[in-house]
């Protein structure tokens, strides 16, 4: 029986390039930081970035994938531990770390999104804000604190210093804690960092349409494209923050149980099943105003 | 004479003790940081706008709709009562359509389905002077 996650000569493992991933991300982020201007108008300031120098086009692809290969790769690093049960010999305070780490890197993967400016990016933004103000009693204090949606401060701002330095500081000394290293394997910084160069080179990011635009359908980031399908039909606090809650939760759940966790897991499974079934439906069906099969 | 630790040695007082020292000087420094937070609660903002130009009996702005019925001016928000995404017009459909979730307004603003629930807001104006207003657009 083939083992995805058997290690190959060829082929690092997914902990290795997600933290690979995270280092590239790191680099072209800084290199980025220059061209940026998240405090008159950031989308201008990228599509700038990428039209005036081909570089420019290449490294802003370049970090956009890091942040989705991380994404990924750190999924499936934890689907295969959660497989393999290391779980069991986790303390919970291990634990507990382990599921911060998993929670601000999606945050940091996200909130570089959402500091572009663009169409996409601006909707999220007033979806993220409607979800966190569904928080009962500190719901008000989180959207004020993570995006500050009002007139005197440039929403893009506030989220893009969230990006560069809160979430990418707890991603980085939580991933510190986990391994107890940053440095990646060689072979696996070179690995990652060629496939993120040919994925720059052949498949340049989308940069979304401009703030201003006149778009049918508006889909977010394709690791919220369930979330988006989800509040589409169910209640705000159900689809933001119960359903996501509830992984969490089994998740943080899973060392107490030891041997027993088995229908823990395949209840996460159910969950995550039931998430892709609804990125499937939002990415491939979901068209013109959000209508299935809108034209 | 000495306090009775039967049931309660000394070490786990203390420990109780300093947990609960712990617990007040979070919940102190969550209501002083909350507070710190809440300072940024702006009110609306307002767009001026010229009205002597030809009439129209709809027209589309960034952040409102300008509906002219007769002599009645109203302004409905783009923002979606849903979750605040911009409302677009679809002019082959008549209708107001929210790209985000898919929720429909018609061409007055009234609900018409999806996930919103609710009209679309109407704005408040008032005259500056005969060709020009004053309209009070919503927080975000």
């Amino acid at each position: 029986m083939i083992d995805p996650f058997k290690r190959t000569w060829w082929m690092p493992g997914w902990g290795e390039i997600a933290l690979s991933s995270l280092i590239w991300a790191l680099v072209s982020g800084m290199l980025l930081v220059p061209g940026f201007n998240a405090h008159h108008d950031p989308f201008q300031s990228v599509s700038r970035l990428i039209s005036v120098d081909a570089f420019g086009y290449f490294l802003h692809s370049f970090h956009s994938y890091s942040g989705d290969i991380f994404l990924i790769a750190a999924f499936v690093h934890t689907i295969e531990y959660l497989i393999k049960r290391t779980h069991r010999s986790y303390l919970f305070k291990q634990w507990f770390y382990l599921i911060l780490l998993m929670i601000v890197s999606i945050l940091a993967v996200f909130s570089g999104f959402l500091s572009i400016g663009s169409k996409e990016s601006a909707s999220a933004l007033h979806i993220f804000d409607g979800i966190l103000q569904t928080v009962p009693v500190i719901g008000g204090q989180l959207s004020l604190f993570f995006i500050q949606l009002t007139r005197n401060i440039n929403p893009f701002s506030v989220i893009y210093l969230h990006h560069a330095a809160t979430f990418t500081i707890l991603t980085v000394i939580l991933t510190y804690v986990h391994i107890k290293r940053l440095k990646a394997e060689r072979y696996a910084l070179l690995y990652t960092g060629f496939l993120l160069a040919l994925l720059a080179l052949i498949l340049p990011a989308s940069l979304g349409h401009p703030a201003d635009a006149v778009v049918s359908v508006v889909k977010g980031p394709w690791y919220f494209i369930g979330l988006q399908e989800m509040l589409s039909w169910m209640p705000v606090f159900v689809a933001g923050i119960a359903f996501p809650l509830i992984i969490i939760g089994l998740l943080a759940w899973l060392p107490q149980l030891k041997s027993k966790d088995r229908p823990v897991l395949y209840a996460i499974a159910v969950l995550l099943i039931f998430y892709l079934m609804e990125s499937v439906i939002g990415w491939f069906l979901r068209g013109e105003g959000w209508q299935i099969f809108g034209r | 004479m000495a306090f009775n630790f039967n049931h309660l040695n000394r070490r786990r007082f203390l420990k109780a003790l300093k947990n609960g020292l712990y617990f007040i000087g979070i919940a102190v420094f969550s209501k002083l940081t909350g507070r710190f937070i809440n300072r940024a609660a702006a009110g609306s903002g307002t767009v001026q706008l010229n009205i002597s130009q030809p009439n129209q009996p709809f027209r589309v702005y960034d952040r409102f709709f300008m509906i002219r019925d007769k002599d009645r001016l109203r302004f409905l928000s783009r923002t979606c009562p849903h979750l605040g995404c911009t409302v677009q017009w679809n002019d082959r459909a008549g209708h107001m359509a929210c790209p985000c979730h898919g929720s429909r307004f018609t061409k007055q603003g009234r609900y018409l389905s999806g996930p919103a629930k609710a009209d679309l807001h109407e704005l408040s104006y008032e005259l500056v002077d005969e060709n020009n207003i004053k309209i009070f657009l919503e927080d975000g």
